[in-house]
């Protein structure tokens, strides 16, 4: 036999050897060689602390009891695992964005950052993984009993209570040593991970020795074996199908949900890529770790005496047949199953119990003078290594009164179901948007109650805690609310049972709870980077900008993070933002970062509670929600906005080309014009001077000739004037520089006027009487206008009527009467009118549609009228589709 | 035009990249499906229903997802890496 003396020194040179482990690690990381600190390999085999010592011993005890149905424990896990690119993908993604430092951080912060859910959350880890801890202590004192039963009387450990004293102390005092060197809790512990895999490498290499030892040792090769197998008495295919379905489930949900798993999962991830090398990995190694397990349990019913403890199958079959050293080896497996387990969990509930419950009751203490007294970063540190020493007691209390009697398996699977009841507020939290803080809060105390109810206070034994009456009659005897047979249904394993009834009302809870409530914009703001976070590229400013100084900020980070940190941390924002020294200007952008800073430490619901206490309580703008909480209506709107630009576009495009037909027929009327204008200056011109000069030279001629030419020099001079007239009156009227003659008239007279001067130019010019068809009565209205001016319109209308109209017996309808926009005077001819092309055009100067009668005009007549009205107040356009041309004359109302 | 023997399509890189995402969703289904199989044997009395061959029946399906998640990894690391790029998520604010 190994003397227990050896034991002892080999169990403390094992401790010593991780401690040396970790410590190189630290310096390691530290002076900044990571290199393999950081490799998947050391990520895969930190996740190997799921195999605990219930794992190590447990699974051959829960073979040898009920066969292949430990393997469930392990199946969860694998598929969770090579089903990585669902869940912990996500988690990992959403746990790095938002630097979440634990579980309950994770739902706190998934929830509008609610302390209140991180507490139960909290509460919940606690009370579920205490009963876990102290089987890790009884698995140690156990297997150390197993050695100490054959020492010589006298040792130095007189009973089993002393040496889980020992063991509880060596692990808070290692856990506080490499558990608390930084306070950021979102940094990796190379320290403890790079341990932890050592012992991951040693729990698998005793257990595949012992698995060895008894396949080629003890029976003879792999047929023998499996011949053993079928001859045992577990032989039998015994499994029940709600526990294989209903364990498979539960060692998935517990794989995701329990704080240790989470802690090295998702926390101390370092890299993303290493998630798909674990996805096969972690699944092999615990492949590997149960391939031996019913194989070692057959041969230890076979071979050791009935009534054997068969969780300690690994230790006491070596010992049996005289393999001292394969025995220390799994002695060694089993400590370090149970020691990694015990630390990682104080680790990850230390954190949460310092970031929600010891660091929002200091923060309501403290309040009046939080920023400005008091070492937060101490206070921080000491209540994680408080809470570690405390969860180590508690799990040692837990362990010395429930007295160790349960078996090992019994004790994991409630603790399992009891932290499974996180997985509906986890799941609906990074898929559905919908899910509320109340939903969440609904669902897991649901879940929790029922839990303590049908397994966790039953598991006491009947008259524990729940008195047998109980327990046989239910509460008040109300029979369908027994512990153990919820509804009447009394068939089902107990387990199985709790594990049904827990997350259906928990689901339903959650699910309805988060259906009848109202997220509050936080919540909202978190729920969409939480769904979202693969889509999500920036992140969104939750923080409006304070009136803030940076320097309160600098002095509170300092305090959080340490002074050098705090101080990069300025200087990189500062610089980012192209200022000189430590104080950046306070934008939303910047308190963004400087509160995920901080909440990598102290976790997000109080760091999001401290920064508002500087900053003064400013959270979430509507804008800020409106512009990350619906995706889908942001695109749309943008959608709609790009829609509307290209709508504006087009009609702009198309304004453009009307405006350049327009110029272009312009820029040639303009040519014609000048042309035309030469034209029309130089033949008056000409015969002006052709006939000054026969009259200059010819001095004997007739008086009657010398009377026409003088005629026809004066009337070609009055031609002259006119046309300068008309172009100087239009330059008046369109540089708004005309004088009206504002005075009050009768419309009836100023058509008449202009009839009247137009039927004597007529009778001139005209060749054909035009026949002018009025309503005098409907004429009869008073004007307050330039009354001069609208007849120059009115006569100029008339007269072109005169010259264009082309029927044969002309015709003229002048109609008044009053519309929306005010009193119109129609001129409608029985001509065929003016052709659509032109019609845009005719109101343009030197525009004129023939060459035809040019009889004085040279096209300046229509715009003429056209600057006269706009002075006046009103307008003129050509009227379509009346029969022939026809133009609309629209007076103002008033004066103008 | 393009070669008649190839199916037209373009993209095809990125069309198979999405093809190993849905294998790695599908497989945990897949896994569990083989898993939960050697609950119809229950009430045999053959072999097919002892502890034995159950349980090299359920490590021959467990060695083969983890071999197939062995495969789907290298590609599924690039997938993942190539989407936090489009994304632009580094994760680091």
């Amino acid at each position: 036999m190994v003397p227990f003396n050896v034991l002892v020194i080999v169990c403390i040179g094992y401790v010593i050897l991780l401690f040396l482990v970790a410590f190189a690690a630290e310096q390691r990381a530290r002076i900044g060689r990571l290199g393999w600190l950081r490799s998947p390999m050391v990520y895969t085999l930190s996740l190997s602390i799921y195999c605990t010592a219930w794992t190590f011993y447990g699974a051959v005890g829960y073979a040898a009891r009920s066969g292949l149905e430990f393997v469930t424990i392990y199946l969860g896990p694998t598929l969770v695992m090579v089903g990585w690119w669902w869940v912990v993908r996500k988690l990992v993604r959403i746990g790095r964005a938002q630097r979440i430092t634990s579980i309950a951080d994770l739902i706190s912060s998934r929830y509008g950052k609610s302390n209140f859910l991180g507490v139960i959350v909290t509460l919940m880890a606690v009370v579920g993984t205490t009963p876990y801890i102290a089987l890790q202590l009884q698995s140690v004192t156990a297997s150390f009993a197993v050695f100490a039963a054959e020492r010589p009387v006298g040792g130095a450990f007189e009973d089993m209570n002393s040496t889980a004293v020992w063991v509880a102390a060596g692990l808070a005092l290692f856990t506080i040593l490499f558990g608390t060197r930084n306070l950021d809790a979102n940094e990796r512990h190379h320290g403890v991970v790079t341990a932890i895999a050592v012992e991951a490498i040693v729990k698998l290499i005793a257990l595949v020795s012992v698995g060895v030892f008894v396949v080629w040792g003890v029976a003879g090769g792999i047929g023998d074996t499996l011949g053993r197998i079928q001859a045992s008495p577990i032989a039998q295919w015994q499994v029940n199908g709600g526990r294989w379905v209903g364990l498979t489930f539960l060692s998935a949900a517990a794989f995701l949900t329990l704080p240790r798993m989470f802690q090295v999962l998702v926390v101390e991830n370092s890299d993303e890529r290493h998630l798909a090398t674990a996805s096969w990995a972690f699944p092999l190694y615990l492949f590997l770790m149960s391939l031996f397990v019913v194989p070692i349990a057959v041969m230890g019913l076979a071979e050791l005496p009935i009534g054997a403890n068969p969780d300690l199958f690994v230790l006491t079959l070596p010992l049996q047949f005289n393999r001292e050293g394969l025995a220390l080896l799994a002695f060694l497996g089993g400590f370090s199953s149970a020691t990694s387990m015990v630390i990682v969990a104080a680790i990850a509930l230390s954190t949460m119990v310092s970031n929600h419950i010891v660091m929002p009751i200091w923060l309501n203490v403290m309040r009046p003078g939080a920023s400005v007294s008091g070492d937060v970063r101490n206070v921080v540190i000491l209540s994680r290594r408080i809470s570690i020493a405390v969860i180590l007691a508690l799990g040692y209390l837990y362990f010395r009164f429930s007295g160790g009697g349960a078996a090992l398996a019994v004790i994991g699977l409630i603790s399992f179901t009891g932290v499974a009841q996180v997985l509906p507020a986890l799941l609906g939290g990074i898929f559905w948007r919908g899910a509320t803080r109340v939903g969440a809060a609904c669902g897991l105390i649901t879940g929790f109650v029922i839990w303590a109810y049908v397994l966790f206070l039953p598991s006491f034994g009947e008259g524990g805690v729940l008195s047998a009456d109980l327990m046989r009659n239910g509460p008040f005897g109300i029979w369908w609310l027994r512990p153990q047979a919820l509804f009447g249904f009394s068939g089902l394993d107990p387990v199985v049972h709790a594990v049904f009834w827990s997350m259906i009302l928990n689901s339903f809870g959650f699910f309805l709870g988060s259906l009848l409530s109202f997220p509050n914009p936080m919540e909202r703001l978190q729920g969409a980077q939480f769904v979202n976070v693969f889509q999500l590229s920036s992140s969104p400013r939750s923080w409006t900008r304070g009136t803030v100084e940076a320097e309160d900020l600098l002095i509170m980070a300092q305090r959080i993070i340490g002074a050098t940190q705090a101080q990069t941390l300025f200087q990189t924002a500062a610089q980012a933002q192209g200022k000189v020294g430590y104080l950046p200007d306070v934008t939303p952008q910047f308190i963004q970062v400087l509160e995920r800073e901080l909440s990598g430490s102290v976790g997000g619901a109080t760091a999001h509670a401290m920064i508002s206490q500087i900053i003064g309580g400013a959270s979430v703008s509507v804008q800020d929600l409106m512009a990350v909480a619906d995706e889908t209506a942001q695109m749309m709107e943008y959608s709609s906005q790009l829609e509307a630009k290209s709508g504006e576009l087009q009609r702009t495009a198309r304004k453009l080309r009307d405006a350049n037909e327009k110029l272009t027929e312009l820029s040639i009327q303009k040519d014609a014009f000048l042309s035309q204008i030469s034209h029309e200056l130089r033949t008056p011109m000409t015969s002006i001077r052709a006939f000054s000069e026969i009259l200059r030279d010819g001095s004997e001629m007739p008086q009657v000739d010398r009377r026409k030419y003088s005629g026809i020099i004066h009337d070609e001079a009055i031609r002259l004037t006119r046309l300068l007239d008309d172009l100087l009156d239009l330059s008046v009227l369109e540089n708004g520089q005309v004088q009206l003659n504002i005075q009050p008239g009768n419309l009836q007279d100023v058509i008449e006027r202009a009839v009247a001067s137009t039927v004597v130019g007529g009778a001139l010019g005209g060749p054909r009487p035009l026949q002018i068809r009025r309503d005098p009565p409907s004429e009869k209205r008073a004007l307050l206008t330039d009354t001069d001016r609208l007849a120059q319109v009115f006569i100029n209308l008339i007269a072109n009527v005169q010259k264009y109209c082309d029927a044969p017996q002309p015709a003229l309808d002048i109609k008044v009467q009053d519309t929306e926009a005010g009193m119109v005077v129609d001129f409608v001819d029985n001509g065929t009118g003016i052709p659509k092309k032109s019609q845009a055009l005719i109101f343009e100067k030197f525009s004129r549609l023939t060459d035809q009668a040019a009889a004085g005009g040279a096209g300046l007549g229509l715009a003429i009228c056209r600057e006269i009205m706009t002075n006046l107040g009103g307008s003129i356009t050509y009227l379509p589709g009346q029969g022939g041309a026809a133009f609309r004359v629209t007076l103002s109302e008033g004066p103008v | 035009m393009s070669d008649p023997g190839l199916p037209l399509f373009l993209a095809r890189k990125s069309y198979r990249n999405r093809r190993v995402a849905d294998a790695a969703r599908v497989l945990p289904l897949a896994g569990l499906i083989f898993f939960m199989l050697p609950l119809l044997w229950t009430g045999r009395e053959n072999v097919g229903g002892s502890t034995g061959y159950a349980g090299l029946y359920l490590f021959a399906v467990w060695f083969v997802l983890i071999a197939v998640a062995f495969v789907l990894a290298p590609r599924l690391r690039r997938l993942n890496e190539q989407e936090a790029e489009d994304a632009g998520t580094d994760g680091s604010v």
